[in-house]
């Protein structure tokens, strides 16, 4: 299978300034992650708020720029393409965004909403324009009229699928959908998921999704990554990762999600995930996970991890792996 | 559940909103009890009036709501005639809210410790000093780590689950019989939310505090809640007991809202089947099952009255104009 997007040890740190303008530190939102993303395919991307999912996507498409590292888009290195290139890769790589009434302007119609990134990037009459305006609302299930409302008189739902028809509007080979549900109700939700999957079919899409929901994940991902505090700790096939997590915050995330299954139902009583996420200003040493980990042991508070493969491309950042799979049983 | 004492007895609660003459109904004919001693549990999509009408109970609405019902009794006292003095007694003593946004509930230039003491001067007679102390005995009790350092603290240097902790310490100051929780978990992540529900549900069972959780999430109510009212559009569908709703809904829209959700052992393959079309606007549906332009089974009769009541057991009901029996072994 052909890697649409290859990242290699990419790191995204922010600096933090002191009052008088001097470097006070960094936030390590990114610190060293390589993964890739085939062709077609969808890639999960889940996590705490706070711990770098977001940062990673949107530096992947270079809406940040970069630290240190590789990003390969098609094999080509973008990580520091600037200008009319930056440009060009732009209009291949776009994004949904989380929140669907501050990512509409509200002076804009929808035709201008949807038209701005092909008036940017495709050169295209007045004419040609309003036909493939009308044409996208349609893929996306609204009505072709609709193009001359405001975004106000749509809901949640409705708006997500203008910020879908934006995104499509450019012929892009990747989608970063950046927690296009979590705003949502329930019962659209459904509807936007099996939206996003259809056009992934029909377009052949491959979408970088992040997301805080690890059913709605799993059902839509071929490849789960888990993220803790600027690294990934756990990287897997979506059945592989949901039914038989690895590492230790991959468990105590799938715990924590209240399920509805009769058998499956959060149990409050039972071992449950304590404390916060530590601040990513906070340098320290050995695993990240460590100060919430159950089962951390000395070398995990002097080493740092690494991915590795447990020879079917389950890839695990922890040392008490072998430990922990003797005693599975009290674990699960 | 007849031989239990009823904390809240409410029937046929209505609340409109007018504005500039136009009345529009936005909790319509709404029946709850909550017994003693049980979790109940409010779900329902945004917009479905299931925030309103609790906040009717607190008195929160803005001016231009108007509140009516047939009976609507606190611990037995007529709760809607009851004014001035003596139902600030009442409400923030016997009856306390926790929000949604840990953030913008607290005030932002203000310390924690300041917040609590005058929450508990405000209803009790206190010196500063025994307030504090027992601010600190209540930070504790919520599982806040040293809580003396943290009452001189600000709300920006808590996070957000450590913030929820404070609203629900300053809810428990005047032991309340009823808590009412609009989505207190909703701005959390999975790991916070399971902390937050065992915290609300070991505070139920060891204070004696009963409990009405708004949600939107139904894995939240299996986790946690006794008996669940289903509301949609201003109106209650259906309430049964958690095993009932869960697990034997009758509803049309109980039933497609569990379907909406995807479930952990159904695979990734089948696609999720959402409800069509959107929640549709409060003045579009005044009289008539609101449900109706997104049911499958929508007949006649549906537009023009609002369901029967069909009986299962003593606590499960639903309100449709279907024939629901025969709807269900057709195995709709």
């Amino acid at each position: 299978m052909e890697h649409l997007i290859e990242v290699e040890g990419l790191y995204k740190h922010f600096p933090v300034k002191t009052f008088w303008g001097r470097k006070k530190g960094a936030v390590k939102a990114v610190d060293g992650v390589s993964f890739y993303i085939d062709k077609g395919k969808t890639v999960g991307l889940v996590g705490e708020s706070g711990c770098g999912k977001s940062t990673l996507g949107k530096t992947i498409i270079r809406m940040n720029d970069v630290t240190a590292g590789r990003i390969l888009f098609n094999g080509e290195d973008i990580s520091k393409v600037k200008g009319r290139k930056l440009k060009e890769i732009h209009s291949k790589m776009q994004i949904i965004f989380q929140d669907p009434y501050s990512s509409l302007d509200p002076h804009m119609t929808v035709k201008d909403i949807i038209a701005e990134p092909l008036r940017v990037y495709r050169k295209l009459s007045e004419a040609e324009i309003v036909k493939e305006v009308s044409d996208l609302l349609e893929q996306v299930g609204l009505r072709a009229d609709d193009m001359k409302k405001y975004a106000y008189e749509f809901s949640g739902g409705q708006r997500q699928r203008i910020g879908i028809a934006r995104a499509i509007s450019v012929k892009p080979e990747f989608i970063l959908c950046d927690e296009p549900i979590s705003a949502l109700d329930v019962s659209i939700q459904a509807q936007v998921v099996n939206l996003l999957k259809e056009l992934q079919e029909k377009y052949k899409l491959t979408y970088l999704f992040v997301a805080h929901d690890l059913t709605m994940v799993h059902h839509i991902a071929d490849v789960i990554a888990v993220m803790y505090l600027g690294k990934i700790v756990e990287i897997g096939s979506s059945d592989d990762v949901y039914f038989n997590p690895k590492h230790p915050y991959t468990q105590a995330l799938m715990k924590a999600v209240p399920k509805i299954e009769k058998d499956k139902v959060l149990d409050l009583n039972r071992d449950i995930l304590e404390g916060d996420l530590p601040s990513p200003l906070d340098t320290q040493k050995g695993c990240s996970f460590c100060g919430r980990c159950p089962y951390a042991e000395e070398i995990c508070k002097v080493n740092v991890p690494e991915l590795k493969d447990d020879g079917t491309g389950h890839r695990t950042a922890c040392f008490m792996h072998k430990k922990m799979q003797k005693n599975e049983i009290k674990f699960a | 559940m007849s031989g239990l004492t009823k904390i809240l007895d409410i029937e046929n609660l209505n609340v409109s909103f007018y504005s500039d003459s136009v009345k529009t109904k936005v909790v319509k004919d709404i029946s709850l009890e909550v017994y003693d001693g049980e979790i109940l549990a409010i779900v329902g999509e945004s917009g479905s009036g299931k925030s309103v009408a609790m906040k009717s109970v607190m008195d929160l609405l803005p001016v231009y709501a108007k509140v009516s019902a047939d009976r609507f009794l606190f611990e037995g006292k007529k709760f809607l005639e009851i004014k001035g003095k003596e139902k600030r007694q009442i409400l923030g003593n016997d009856i306390a809210m926790i929000f949604q946004d840990p953030m913008t509930a607290l005030n932002p230039v203000k310390k924690i410790g300041d917040h609590l003491i005058e929450n508990i001067r405000r209803h009790n007679k206190m010196s500063k000093k025994q307030a504090e102390s027992l601010a600190i005995e209540m930070l504790e009790r919520v599982g806040i780590p040293s809580p003396e350092k943290r009452m001189k603290q600000y709300p920006h240097e808590f996070s957000g689950g450590m913030r929820q902790r404070v609203l629900i310490a300053m809810a428990l100051c005047s032991r309340p019989r009823l808590l009412i929780a609009d989505e207190p978990t909703t701005a959390l992540d999975v790991t916070i939310q399971a902390q937050i529900l065992k915290l609300l549900k070991n505070l139920h069972e060891t204070e004696k505090m009963n409990i009405v959780l708004i949600t939107h999430d139904l894995g939240v109510v299996a986790s946690i809640a006794d008996r669940i009212a289903v509301m949609y559009g201003g109106r209650i569908m259906e309430t049964g007991t958690k095993d009932e709703i869960l697990y034997n809904a009758q509803h049309p829209y109980t039933k497609a809202l569990l379907k909406a959700i995807p479930g952990t052992e159904n695979g990734k393959k089948c696609k999720l089947e959402p409800i069509p079309g959107s929640v549709p606007q409060m003045k579009d549906m005044e009289s008539g099952c609101p449900f109706y332009s997104r049911c499958e089974h929508a007949g006649e009769a549906c537009l023009c009255e609002f369901g029967a009541t069909h009986d299962y057991s003593d606590t499960h009901k639903s309100y449709c104009m279907n024939d629901l029996k025969q709807l269900n072994e057709r195995g709709a």
